[in-house]
């Protein structure tokens, strides 16, 4: 078989056109396409995640320092180390005066 | 929007570029030009591709949808956006083949062509019909280059390029497809 014999051939076999509905049902197929530009956020939208963060760091930190806050020791342990130290007189006089001037 | 076709950096200039800033601004008017240009092409690639008018008319919207959702990505310097559909087309083609039980084999048998005589006896539709028929007992890849060269009259160099295969490959390629073409046609109007 010759080569035009085939290009003849090949002629006889013509797709189909597509379906008068195609351009249609793709258009309406197809969603509103996004810019592709990152869209500009707003002030607060930019920097509500770092306040986020901010304040999680906060809270974190403030908790920290509570559990490690030194706990006051109680008036007993005081009398008894101003008693070690001699200073059991001045100590008596110091919360004498603060409970009155209370 | 653009009016005047843009050189990529092959050198080649580009006849869609009127529509690309339209197309990726999300202009529903250029996605409807560019199927006013290449929809029945598009289609017509993907029908020899299945030999399905339903199967061709999906691949034509995923076709038109894909270009349309990924315009903003459209590197213009790259390729000629036809090329890069057709690139589309083949790729859902290859897919549908692949879901459907492969019926076609790399194996065509390539008997010597011995035969000169047409099927001039036959009517146009039957022709039609034997070459649809013949057409799909290439493999893809040769029907896809017989489709992308004879049907679609696509250079060789961009027909290589949609295959993703080298200049040289593609034309080898073409050469065993009409080969193998004739043998199954000469073998089918023999056998009746």
């Amino acid at each position: 078989m010759k080569d035009s014999e085939l290009n003849n051939k090949l002629d006889a076999f013509q797709a189909p056109a597509p379906s008068d509905l195609l351009k249609s049902r793709i258009l309406k197929a197809a969603k509103p396409v996004e810019n592709t530009s990152p869209k500009r956020q707003s002030y607060t939208q930019r920097f509500m995640p770092i306040a986020a963060s901010l304040l999680a760091i906060c809270a974190v930190s403030f908790g920290v320092m509570q559990v490690q806050a030194p706990t006051e020791p109680d008036s007993a342990a005081w009398q008894e180390a101003a008693l070690d130290l001699g200073f059991e007189e001045v100590y008596d006089w110091v919360e004498t005066e603060e409970s009155s001037s209370q | 929007m653009l009016t005047t076709p843009t050189i990529n950096s092959a050198g080649v200039s580009d006849p869609d570029a009127d529509l690309i800033f339209g197309l990726k601004s999300g202009d529903e008017k250029a996605l409807s030009g560019l199927m006013d240009r290449h929809m029945v092409s598009i289609h017509k690639m993907a029908y020899y591709m299945l030999g399905d008018q339903m199967a061709a008319e999906d691949v034509t919207q995923t076709v038109f949808l894909k270009t349309w959702e990924n315009a903003g990505n459209w590197d213009a310097g790259r390729a000629k956006l036809l090329t890069w559909m057709r690139r589309v087309t083949r790729n859902a083609c290859l897919d549908i083949l692949k879901k459907k039980k492969p019926i076609y084999t790399d194996s065509v048998p390539e008997l010597e062509d011995t035969s000169n005589s047409p099927f001039e006896s036959l009517s146009e539709s039957q022709q039609s019909e034997r070459v649809e028929a013949a057409l799909s007992k290439l493999t893809e890849n040769q029907r896809m280059a017989l489709t992308l060269s004879y049907y679609q009259s696509v250079p060789q160099r961009e027909g290589a390029q949609i295959m993703d295969i080298s200049e040289s490959a593609y034309e080898s390629l073409l050469v065993r497809a009409r080969k193998a073409l004739k043998v199954i046609l000469t073998n089918e109007n023999d056998g009746g």
